[in-house]
């Protein structure tokens, strides 16, 4: 790993350490009831409150906790459901090309043409809102992209030589694909875990601030963003941290995929 | 003495821009238990066509016959690193081949492998070792282990010296020699370097545009060529081996 | 006075904490129409030693110490403009595949005039004489439209003799040969061999070969040097060499030459 690589991945696994701690956190303890109002509370930062109060007198740094929590399941679940259809997808397209590799990536393309908002909408005005609905759509979005990648990668290895030779050796597909393609598509799918996390990430946060997604009362971090919007001006740290931890996501995830990418 | 392999009118046709196109041209020869059959032709000549051919790699338009008389044979390539899965230790690759065939207890697994590596002069080190931390002489003599495990009575081997040093490239050529004469090995030994196919092979095959154009005992190949490409090849490595004043 | 002068060349990499020592100590001359080989297998320096002389090592990210002198000058201290000029005018040199040295979006005679509309002045009719010229030097049947394809209509053999041709058509001094038959066919292989016989012959051009043949370096040149892990083992005429090897390595190389009933 050359130094620069290094700095990133130092950098990369103290912001993501940053979000699994809050996430933690979270989980277990938040200072305040972060759905509670309390209406007599002042809104400015303050030792009590250090991320201040919203609008309604909910503690902020309390929402921040629980919308990092929600925004990490519905990007893990969404990147999980990629990952995994998108591997399913990839494999057999790639492995065994023919009509089932032009059936399955017409579809593939189909989807990936769609824009994925529109997609999400879609699912969303046919099942209702709600952070399930959301992870389907999301993840349904997601397979495309994932689907692409480990295709071609698989299309590299299955003419390399030592797969003809195990092949000569008389193994059977399946033995050949779980045994010794997939432990080769390991590094690529690390990075695009990575990548395709923070794009889940974003896309939740777009979802959110849009409406649709976690229903309210409930914090995600994009929901706050978009309620503070109306105070940008008179309560602007209702904004800014929800914000900040965002950037503290993507950022440590991508700076955590470019120093695996080249290893 | 027993036949290992016929073939007989051999040819395989591909699809080139919509035209047909022979790599291989009905090409007949046979191979004899314990011998070493040269197969020489320069790139794009269809050797490594005919190999995957016989292996049963290539099935898409190939007709003629192929007659196996021993079980399947097989195969050692020109890229000792390439044909090495790089997420598996070298421990895992020689005993794969016996997972697969089955019917054997871990020890007796274990044992066979311990065998092989003896065979092809490897440390029992290298076991827990990933193919990227071997050179590539270690790597083809994994490779030459690995494709010896299920007990082939043939062995095509595609270029296996063409992409190693000098001095390694004789040290395996010994090896092939060593597995030739203790296991009664038949080889196909494919390559483009006349002067390594002498030493190794007891008939030689030449191969142009997708027909064996000659073959024959070496001896009589190398000193009294028939055809005109076979003449042509020898005065080649001749102006390129042998000094002129 | 030798035209080329090699002494104690060293070439360092320095990656972080560890420096590698690629090349050490290695000397040599040549002269007008010396053809010399340099052989050693993988990671034996010899391609290093080439691309010093040549001018084509990289300045930051290597050390390089001794001399190598040519025609007077040291290639190591002098200014990039001036080092460019000595290599268009006076060095050349030939890789090892033909279709990875040549641009594949430029003709081939676009690529064999390039070195002339770089160092010299000439018209555009001047220009492509001297190349179909070159090319035709080169023996290439039919230069003229040899002039006007593009590498990937070329066979390899063809594209390495477009390379010897734009090599030589500012008519070096000294033509530097990294394994320029490995990638061949063994016919077009023995005849680039006769063909780089021929320009040492009648051009006076000075040849370094570099291979990990030995006996190909035996057949071609008149001296070798032969390396192993940046250090010269062993140099002298070949005559010497394969007859009376005195090195331990030199003994093991000569030995590794498969038997053939080619002599060696």
């Amino acid at each position: 790993m050359t130094g620069n690589n290094k700095v990133k991945l130092i950098i990369g696994l103290v912001l993501t350490g940053i979000v699994f701690l809050m996430l933690l956190f979270g989980i277990f303890y938040t200072p305040y009831d972060p759905m509670a109002m309390d209406a007599s509370v002042s809104k400015s930062i303050s030792l009590k409150h250090i991320m201040g109060c919203d609008q309604f007198g909910r503690d902020v740094f309390s929402r921040v906790l629980v919308g990092v929590k929600e925004t990490m399941i519905v990007a893990g679940a969404v990147v999980l459901i990629g990952v995994f259809f998108g591997t399913v997808v990839g494999t057999l397209t790639g492995y065994f090309g023919g009509w089932i590799d032009e059936i399955l990536m017409r579809l593939n393309d189909a989807v990936l043409a769609f824009p994925s908002v529109l997609l999400a909408l879609l699912v969303i005005g046919l099942y209702g809102g709600g952070r399930n609905t959301l992870i389907l759509a999301l993840g349904i979005a997601f397979i495309p992209s994932f689907a692409r990648i480990i295709r071609s990668e698989v299309l590299k290895i299955k003419n390399l030589d030592y797969i003809q030779s195990v092949r000569l050796f008389g193994a059977g597909h399946l033995r050949i694909i779980v045994v010794h393609i997939l432990p080769n598509l390991k590094t690529v799918m690390l990075s695009s875990i990575l990548i395709g996390f923070n794009n889940a990430v974003l896309a939740e946060a777009g979802m959110s601030y849009l409406g649709m997604g976690v229903a309210p009362p409930n914090p995600s971090l994009g929901r706050m963003l978009s309620e503070a919007q109306a105070y940008i001006f008179t309560n602007p740290m209702t904004a800014v941290f929800p914000g900040i931890t965002i950037v503290i996501m993507i950022l440590g995830f991508s700076l955590l995929s470019a120093a695996t990418e080249k290893g | 003495m027993n036949k290992i392999l016929e073939v007989t009118d051999l040819s395989v046709e591909f699809k080139k821009d919509k035209k047909p196109f022979f790599a291989v041209k009905n090409v007949s020869f046979s191979v004899e238990e314990g011998e070493t059959i040269g197969l020489a032709g320069e790139s794009g000549c269809g050797k490594s066509t005919l190999s995957r051919a016989i292996l049963g790699i290539q099935k898409k338009g190939v007709t003629g016959k192929i007659n196996h008389f021993s079980k399947r044979p097989m195969m050692v390539f020109q890229d000792p690193e390439g044909s090495l899965n790089p997420a598996k230790t070298i421990g895992f690759i020689l005993e794969e081949p016996l997972k697969i065939k089955g019917g054997m207890t871990k020890e007796q697994r274990k044992a066979k492998v311990l065998e092989m590596l003896k065979l092809v002069d490897l440390s029992e080190d290298l076991l827990d070792r990933l193919p990227s931390t071997l050179s590539g002489g270690q790597c083809q003599r994994v490779c030459i282990a690995a494709a010896l495990m299920q007990e082939p009575k043939l062995l095509i081997a595609d270029e296996p010296v063409s992409a190693l040093d000098v001095t390694v490239q004789s040290q395996i050529l010994k090896l092939f020699e060593k597995i030739k004469k203790e296991l009664k090995l038949s080889v196909i030994f494919i390559s483009h370097d006349l002067r390594v196919i002498y030493s190794l092979c007891d008939r030689v095959m030449i191969m142009k545009d997708g027909e064996i154009v000659e073959q024959g005992d070496k001896e009589t190949l190398y000193f009294h060529p028939q055809h005109e490409y076979t003449k042509q090849l020898m005065e080649a490595a001749k102006t390129k081996y042998v000094k002129k004043d | 006075m030798s035209m080329l002068k090699v002494e104690d060349l060293c070439i360092k990499v320095h990656d972080r904490k560890t420096t590698d020592t690629l090349v050490q100590d290695v000397d040599f001359e040549m002269n007008k129409g010396d053809i010399m080989g340099i052989v050693g297998e993988s990671g034996s320096g010899k391609t290093m030693t080439a691309l010093a002389i040549a001018g084509l090592l990289s300045r930051h990210d290597m050390e390089k110490s001794g001399h190598i002198i040519f025609e007077g000058i040291n290639l190591l201290d002098i200014k990039r403009n001036v080092l460019r000029k000595i290599q268009g005018n006076e060095i050349s040199m030939v890789f090892q595949e033909p279709l990875n040295s040549l641009n594949p979006l430029k003709k081939v005679g676009w690529q064999v005039e390039e070195s002339l509309r770089i160092h010299t002045s000439m018209d555009k009719n001047e220009m492509r004489d001297r190349a179909i010229e070159a090319l035709r030097d080169v023996e290439l049947q039919n230069p003229e439209a040899v002039y006007e394809s593009y590498p990937h209509e070329l066979s390899g053999g063809m594209r390495q003799r477009a390379m010897i041709a734009a090599a030589m058509i500012i008519q070096p001094k000294l033509l530097i040969c990294d394994e320029p038959t490995t990638a061949l066919d063994v016919t077009i292989q023995a005849q680039i061999v006769e063909l780089l016989k021929r320009i040492n012959r009648e051009r006076q051009t000075a040849i370094l070969f570099i291979s990990h043949d030995l006996s190909l370096v035996n057949t071609l040149c008149e001296r070798v040097i032969v390396m192993q892990h940046g250090l010269v083992k062993e140099s002298g005429l070949c005559d010497d060499i394969f007859n009376n090897p005195q090195d331990e390595y030199t003994k093991k190389l000569i030995a590794a030459i498969p038997k053939s009933p080619f002599g060696i």
